[in-house]
């Protein structure tokens, strides 16, 4: 009986030690050691690689950045919440209204402003109160078609022509795609959306019958690219990527009325293994030689108002001078904590038999 | 579901000839300890994490409150709107059952019969997209049911439509994609179960003055039954679980109960809702093997 018992709390005692082995052999300074990063796979993942890992690493060789690509940042945040008690990685970027879940969740912990001195330059549509991990890029909603609309559309409002119906593709909430689209329609007709939703739900009621899918399979992109639909909502940076890819089968419009910006912020991970050499990264991240680096690459517009990318590039964004005033003044707190709420009204009013 | 499968009346069996001594018993339990310690680890502990997860409270921004309540129970059993939803899964499950058994049955039979020497073949095809995932295959039917896909370039060909049909990005798609997906998984049960019986019954059958309905109805068919209610519980279990097909072929305009579980998991982050779905379509699980078995039972003793 007492050899079992030896025997149990031996297997037990080298499971513990093997459990707890790994990863805490590397020591963490502000430029040395290492560390992991989550965010958006595909062509997000290459491009943040060429224009921020890369350049980082050679600027700080001593800190090994390994990038983990996530499909979305529900997606992240699962991953997270599932290593909460030992987390591996150590910067997480995600879309603000799930960071804010996520801060509030006690995933992430706030920044060290000594440590990530650039946090004071970043606009202030970008922060987040708290120090915890602010803006990194900042994305709009724009229309993409196909080289067979015409002509080019420059507002909204073409994607209740008649002439495309059944040709239109809106990635329907909680694909924060269409609740962008929801808010400027709602914005448009005098809603506020802190009390109501319902005149852009009215509008996209109107739209439904034109929309031939609600969730696009693999992307938007491809089908527009392809000429399985014509018009789509999508995102500036991917689609200003996919244009330039595309050879001129797909175009993008930035809509001269008003917006929406999409913001992904950069999060430093509760407990995370290297927090020293992650904020030195952070820091990197969000200055403002990469941002511009960035916006340059992939026509994300800085959230740095001291980057200064190409006027090619910027002109690229809805961050032009020109646009920006058009953008709508979201509180992505106020839409986290609606979400389920629309998610309800979407299915019932606006998806079913539609 | 094997204990279901297994648990028919034994009375065939003998009895054993001495009652097993104690020390073989201890063996045989000794031998089933790494495999029910792999299943406490792989199949239960994860069950009483889900469980504990759907007594949690979930709010919409994806925070989760550690609470012991039955909130997200009530949640959907309150609400109509998820009723509607639980009986179009349900739906979807019969229907494509139906279908599956439509065309498969004949295929299945065609392969038992035949005596071609490809008869090898002829089955290595008939389960080979298997081989392939049903992503795949999936996106095989978002092409070939699409406004320039094959079906509609020949119905509108043919003068029998004027304007592409909406085949895809709506329930028919699903349903049509979810059948052929569906196809092997019956072929194969229905294969294992003609492997019973033999076509001198049919003769016999003939011989008596039997026409060829008469012997498919009074006898093929009766006979396959088995076959055909293992691919049927295989496929409509298998059928309201997907949710890959629906949300592929789906448009955003399909819900049901595995699709509902995936967006409150991922996208609305309503992780104890999620849960609790998970525990009602088990539920609905538990039902239809009560159904399967009952009606198992019935057939067995005519």
């Amino acid at each position: 009986m007492n050899k079992k018992l030896f025997g149990t709390t031996s297997v037990l005692a080298l499971v513990a030690i093997a459990g707890c082995g790994g990863g805490t052999d590397t020591q963490d300074s502000a430029d040395a050691g290492s560390i992991v990063i989550q965010g958006y796979s595909g062509v997000f993942q290459d491009n943040f690689q060429k224009a921020v890992i890369d350049p980082f690493t050679k600027k700080f060789p001593d800190i090994k950045v390994t990038y983990n690509g996530m499909g979305n940042s529900a997606d992240n945040l699962a991953s997270l919440r599932s290593a909460k008690s030992a987390p591996e990685a150590d910067v997480a970027i995600m879309d603000l209204s799930v960071s804010d879940t996520a801060n509030k969740s006690d995933l992430f912990q706030p920044l060290d402003p000594a440590k990530v001195p650039n946090m004071k330059d970043i606009d202030k549509r970008g922060q987040v109160d708290g120090n915890y991990g602010p803006a990194v890029t900042f994305d709009s909603l724009v229309l993409i078609y196909n080289d067979k609309v015409n002509p080019a559309p420059t507002k909204w409002e073409s994607l209740w022509d008649p002439k495309y119906k059944g040709r239109i593709v809106v990635p329907s909430h909680p694909d924060i795609q269409g609740t962008g689209l929801m808010l400027i329609e709602n914005a448009k007709a005098g809603g506020d959306y802190s009390n109501s939703v319902d005149p852009g739900v009215k509008r996209l009621q109107d739209l439904a019958p034109s929309v031939q899918t609600w969730a696009p399979q693999p992307d938007q992109y491809t089908l527009v690219q392809s000429g399985t639909a014509d018009l789509a909502i999508a995102w500036n940076a991917r689609a200003q990527f996919y244009a330039d890819e595309s050879k001129g089968k797909m175009k993008v419009a930035i809509p001269d009325d008003e917006t929406i910006f999409q913001i992904n912020t950069i999060n430093l991970v509760k407990n995370s293994p290297s927090p020293e050499a992650a904020q030195t990264f952070i820091n990197y991240a969000l200055g403002p030689e990469s941002q511009a680096t960035f916006t340059d690459t992939m026509y994300y517009a800085p959230t740095n108002t001291k980057a200064k990318p190409s006027n090619a590039a910027l002109g690229r964004t809805a961050a032009d001078p020109k646009k920006i005033d058009k953008v709508l003044d979201v509180d992505w707190t106020v839409v986290a904590q609606k979400r389920d709420d629309w998610t309800q009204i979407w299915r019932r009013q606006i998806l079913a038999d539609s | 579901m094997t204990t279901a499968l297994h648990e028919r009346p034994t009375k065939t069996i003998p009895p054993p000839a001495e009652p097993p001594r104690r020390k073989l018993r201890g063996t045989v339990l000794a031998l089933t300890v790494p495999g029910l310690l792999g299943m406490l680890v792989s199949f239960v502990l994860p069950l009483v994490y889900l469980l504990r997860m759907s007594l949690k409270t979930g709010d919409s921004s994806g925070m989760i409150e550690d609470t012991v309540s039955f909130h997200s129970y009530a949640q959907f059993l309150t609400d109509g709107y998820y009723w509607k939803m639980a009986w179009d899964t349900l739906l979807l499950g019969l229907v494509v059952t139906f279908f599956a058994i439509l065309v498969s049955y004949p295929i299945a039979l065609f392969l038992v019969r035949t005596e071609s020497r490809f008869k090898g073949v002829l089955i290595a095809l008939a389960i080979a997209p298997l081989l392939t995932s049903s992503v795949v295959r999936t996106y095989g039917w978002i092409v070939l049911l699409g406004n320039q896909g094959v079906v509609n370039k020949t119905l509108q060909a043919t003068g029998l439509t004027d304007h592409p049909l909406a085949l895809v990005n709506n329930k028919v798609g699903v349903y049509i994609s979810l059948v052929e997906i569906m196809m092997p998984y019956m072929i194969l049960a229905l294969l294992a179960g003609f492997g019973r019986f033999s076509t001198d019954l049919e003769h016999a059958a003939a011989s008596l003055g039997a026409n060829r309905w008469k012997v498919f109805w009074r006898v093929v068919w009766p006979l396959s039954m088995p076959g055909v209610l293992t691919g049927a519980l295989l496929v409509f279990v298998l059928t309201i679980s997907s949710f890959i097909t629906p949300r592929l072929v789906g448009g955003g305009r399909v819900f049901l109960l595995a699709t509902e579980i995936y967006d409150q998991a991922t996208a609305t982050l309503n992780w104890p809702f999620a849960a609790a779905i998970s525990f009602i379509l088990l539920a609905l699980f538990g039902f239809v093997i009560v159904i399967y078995q009952r009606a198992l039972r019935r057939i067995e003793s005519q």
